[in-house]
């Protein structure tokens, strides 16, 4: 039970298309997109991990004909409305107005609940280096040079453990210190921060014996997504 | 708009961003100042240009480039550096014996913050797919060719860590500074999808 936004390890998807001196945006409402998706998530109205599982709820074929921006705005859609900021309804009755050339007005009067995304929230909220990081002090169930193998996680939720490390066995590199678990974030089971590591798996455990025998792969994985090889 | 002046999918996308916005700022949520400030961040501020600084310091001074492996958000964070999407640094080096490439097979995550937004080719589905699983064939797409005896090393992006390659410092630039070093190094360098050549 995965998305199709797990797509590690699939084929057929062709080669890959590069642009010549490509811009940082292509349109002007890419900017925005982004810009007003970062800011809600800064206002707290939505986590990166809930923002992340709207996007991989995104219908297969749209998620994959539309763009990184695109998935940015209907994520930032899906979350607002699910969290009763938006309706649907209140952005399609802008549409009309807008399409004949309206600019956005500016507040009519304070609804909602949250807190106001203002310029210094957003300054604010991108100052942070190891903001990820939680110091925590719980112990660690593994260690450098154990052997581990990732769990089969089979959830039509979220995940960051993806398929193709699924039952897979590796050696822990080393420990990265305490996070949040994202799955549970999402599934509303909590933070239940706990230890992530290094895992470095070799090429030929992943994608068989065809691979290049030196190469290999590392990821880093929750101590939820492993058990002891 | 298209040609009978109804709107092509990318004007429909454009008004929903509009109308999204819109609803935001009516709703007094949100300020201008606040979507403009992040903008002008995402356009001007954050950009490979800040990694080619880390990667030339990295080259010039011995004791910055062990800080900056050993701690790769910490020695980043020396610079000043806008942080988002770079909170958690993880700095990769390149050497004759390995060869690293990152990936984010999930989604898309990318150090903002040395390397600025990701390219188009960088979020779609054939590099997401085979970066993974076939690395050595993604890199012959860029024309990037690594020997048998060099082991290729994936970093898939999964968790809150961001990475950065440290390239190979290319031959014959020893007598170059800092600034004529950054100079020399490309986004897609610090991705691991090309090496950089000898000038």
């Amino acid at each position: 039970m995965r998305g199709v936004h797990d797509l590690g390890g699939m084929t057929g998807f062709g080669s890959i298309v590069r642009e010549e001196n490509e811009p940082v945006f292509h349109d002007e409402w890419e900017k925005h997109a982004l810009a007003v998706a970062r800011a809600m998530m800064g206002g707290g109205y939505f986590n990166l991990d809930e923002f992340r599982h709207a996007q991989e709820r995104m219908e297969p074929s749209h998620y994959l004909e539309s763009s990184y921006y695109e998935h940015w705005l209907e994520g930032t859609i899906t979350m607002l409305v699910e969290k009763n900021v938006i309706t649907l309804d209140e952005i399609e009755a802008q549409m009309p107005d807008l399409a004949e050339g309206r600019e956005p007005a500016g507040p009519v009067g304070r609804q909602g609940e949250g807190p106001v995304v203002d310029l210094e929230l957003v300054r604010r909220f991108y100052k942070v280096p190891g903001a990820a990081r939680l110091e925590l002090d719980i112990a660690p169930r593994f260690e450098a040079e154990d052997r581990v193998q990732a769990r089969r996680i089979e959830t039509s939720g979220h995940t960051r453990s993806p398929r193709y490390i699924a039952g897979k066995i590796g050696t822990v590199e080393r420990d990265l210190g305490v996070f949040h678990f994202p799955d549970t974030r999402v599934s509303g089971h909590g933070d239940k921060p706990q230890h992530t590591y290094f895992v470095r798996f070799e090429a030929r455990e992943l994608w068989g014996d065809e691979a290049p025998a030196r190469d290999t792969l590392i990821i880093a994985l929750w101590e939820d997504y492993l058990d002891p090889a | 708009m298209g040609s009978e002046g109804i709107p092509s999918a990318n004007g429909k996308t454009a008004l929903r961003v509009k109308a999204l916005e819109s609803v935001l700022l009516e709703k007094g949520l949100i300020e201008t100042a606040a979507i403009d400030e992040l903008i002008d961040m995402f356009e001007n501020r954050i950009g490979p240009w800040n990694g080619a600084k880390v990667v030339a310091r990295a080259w010039a001074d011995p004791d910055y480039k062990k800080r900056l492996l050993d701690d790769g958000t910490a020695a980043i964070a020396e610079m000043g550096f806008e942080v988002i999407q770079g909170e958690e640094m993880v700095v990769v080096e390149n050497t004759p014996e390995v060869h690293n490439v990152i990936v984010c097979t999930l989604c898309s995550c990318f150090p903002w913050a040395v390397m600025g937004l990701p390219p188009v080719w960088y979020k779609s589905a054939p590099y997401r797919a085979r970066a993974a699983s076939d690395p050595r064939g993604v890199l012959k797409e860029f024309g990037t060719e690594i020997g048998d005896d060099v082991e290729v090393r994936v970093w898939d992006s999964n968790a809150e860590l961001r990475y950065m390659v440290l390239p190979e410092r290319p031959a014959a630039t020893d007598g170059l500074d800092e600034a004529a070093l950054a100079r020399l190094v490309t986004r897609d360098s610090m991705i691991g999808v090309t090496k950089l050549a000898a000038i």
